[in-house]
């Protein structure tokens, strides 16, 4: 499905930056909500470290890395940005 | 062990070198004799005064082969790696069902590894801290980085190693990848070597040991194995990569086969750290041993492709191990005039051109041979390509640290 909002949006852009999966190709009609990081989206422990420098760069926010074990999904992720932007 | 009960042929080639972007273009470099090296005109060699600025840069750079992600996350000796693997894979007609991921190995050697990226990240981490450095480096700089990316892209399980003997690192792969397919480990492997390392401290390196020529006027005939002029060799960067597959498995799935890896020989001066042992026992005892095993005899030798990498004391050492173990018979060329030193790919790049030598039985000249060492009494190829008819040939590596690799190519 499309993306919702503007963080969504720009949430879908850094992953395929970081990973080169397009979470709103893959999605193929699915809410992009439910996908994956690890298994669907290409965003492994090492690329979860890139996707969180990406995020706190377009955000100036910084992520403190006891939040990333609870962040699974890229509806986790669009979660915590609208919490915290 | 002699002469195997499992025979082992070449099914697909690939690589990526200052020649060209893939083995034809490769391979009508070297039959053209014409040189890969260039001027090296870089900031940092002007910086630090390098007296070297000469370079074997790719013919064909990584970025039209690879997506963002791939780049971002090779080290550019893994790219090189993946690309020449690709190749290799499709030329051998390999597809994903094609081998048991049980039965299928992966060896992938380089000599000098993710030097580029290790510089460039200690440099970020001097200028932006820790967080300028990617999550990324270690998988980028690990030795067996190549091996493990294309282990992974061949979902490979019987096996991903990473030999490293310097300079022989790719024709070391090869010789381990024969001796897992003949001791019944695999039934096919993908084998070579990689190295892209023409980055100032390794540059500034090999300069400070003073390894490689200064001719800087003219790049193009630096590299000048077994030449009376020669004055060290050339860095260069690329890959090579072999399928190599149990000869029975290969015909009953109907793969064409360049020829046979007939036998291997691996040994080691136990000399001096870079120095080669000026009695070439060492050499001798691989060349000799890769015969045992091939059940192959001095005369069957029609054709040598020699390491020689442009250096006053290693192309004579050489020539002196050749004429002891094979006379003067064989027909000799060095392919590092034409393609500059490739480290760990330089093996795999020239086993490669020795086995396109047995199948269509043609040698290439020795790019810049002008004029041979008078010392050197062997027939080394000059100018034009030379036909000769090959029932097998051999490709000699040897490496800092002693290490000593011979292959025997034999024709199917």
């Amino acid at each position: 499905m499309s993306p919702s909002d503007d963080i969504e949006r720009t949430l879908a852009q850094l992953i395929a930056k970081v990973s080169g999966t397009d979470p709103v190709t893959l999605s193929a009609g699915r809410p992009l909500t439910g996908l994956s990081l690890r298994d669907e989206l290409d965003i492994d422990s090492l690329a979860m470290v890139e996707l969180t420098d990406e995020i706190e760069t377009s955000y100036g926010l910084a992520i403190p890395e006891d939040n990333l074990p609870s962040l699974r999904t890229f509806g986790d992720v669009a979660d915590y940005l609208r919490a915290a932007a | 062990m002699t002469s195997p009960d499992v025979e082992v042929v070449v099914t697909g080639v690939g690589a990526t070198t200052p020649l060209g972007g893939d083995v034809p273009a490769t391979w009508r470099g070297l039959l053209d004799g014409r040189a890969g090296a260039s001027t090296l005109d870089t900031e940092w060699a002007r910086e630090h005064g390098f007296p070297v600025r000469i370079a074997a840069r790719l013919a064909v750079e990584p970025d039209g082969e690879l997506d963002h992600v791939e780049l971002k996350r090779m080290d550019r000796a893994e790219q090189l790696a993946v690309i020449a693997a690709r190749q290799a894979c499709r030329d051998a007609d390999l597809a994903d069902d094609t081998v048991d991921p049980v039965r299928c190995g992966v060896v992938i050697g380089t000599g000098i590894g993710g030097a580029t990226t290790l510089v460039a990240q200690h440099d970020a981490l001097r200028e932006g801290g820790l967080r300028a450095v990617s999550p990324q480096l270690i998988p980028m700089v690990m030795p067996n980085g190549p091996a493990a990316l294309v282990g992974l892209a061949l979902k490979a399980r019987a096996g991903v190693h990473a030999p490293m003997s310097a300079c022989a690192s790719g024709a070391e792969a090869i010789a381990w990848a024969w001796r897992m397919i003949v001791a019944g480990d695999a039934d096919v492997v993908v084998a070579g070597g990689t190295d892209a390392c023409i980055t100032p401290a390794i540059m500034a390196g090999f300069t400070r040991a003073r390894s490689m020529s200064t001719r800087n006027t003219s790049p193009g005939t630096a590299s000048r194995p077994f030449d009376a002029g020669r004055d060290g060799f050339v860095l260069g960067e690329g890959a090579g990569i072999l399928v190599l597959e149990r000869a029975d498995f290969a015909a009953a799935r109907g793969a064409k086969a360049y020829g046979r890896l007939a036998g291997v020989g691996m040994s080691n001066d136990a000399h001096h750290i870079t120095a080669p042992d000026p009695d070439g026992a060492g050499q001798c005892a691989a060349i000799t041993t890769a015969l045992r095993r091939a059940g192959l005899a001095a005369g069957d030798i029609g054709h040598v492709n020699a390491h020689a990498t442009s250096t006053p004391l290693g192309d004579l050492t050489e020539s002196v191990t050749i004429r002891r173990v094979l006379g003067d018979g064989p027909v000799v060329t060095a392919p590092k005039g034409a393609l500059g030193h490739l480290l760990g790919g330089s093996g795999a790049v020239e086993a490669i051109a020795t086995v396109l030598s047995v199948r269509d039985g043609l040698v290439p000249p020795t790019a810049n041979l002008e004029t041979l060492d008078d010392r050197i009494s062997l027939d080394v190829v000059a100018g034009e390509p030379r036909r000769v008819t090959l029932t097998a040939a051999i490709s000699n590596s040897f490496g800092f640290g002693g290490h000593n690799v011979t292959l025997a190519f034999a024709g199917v």
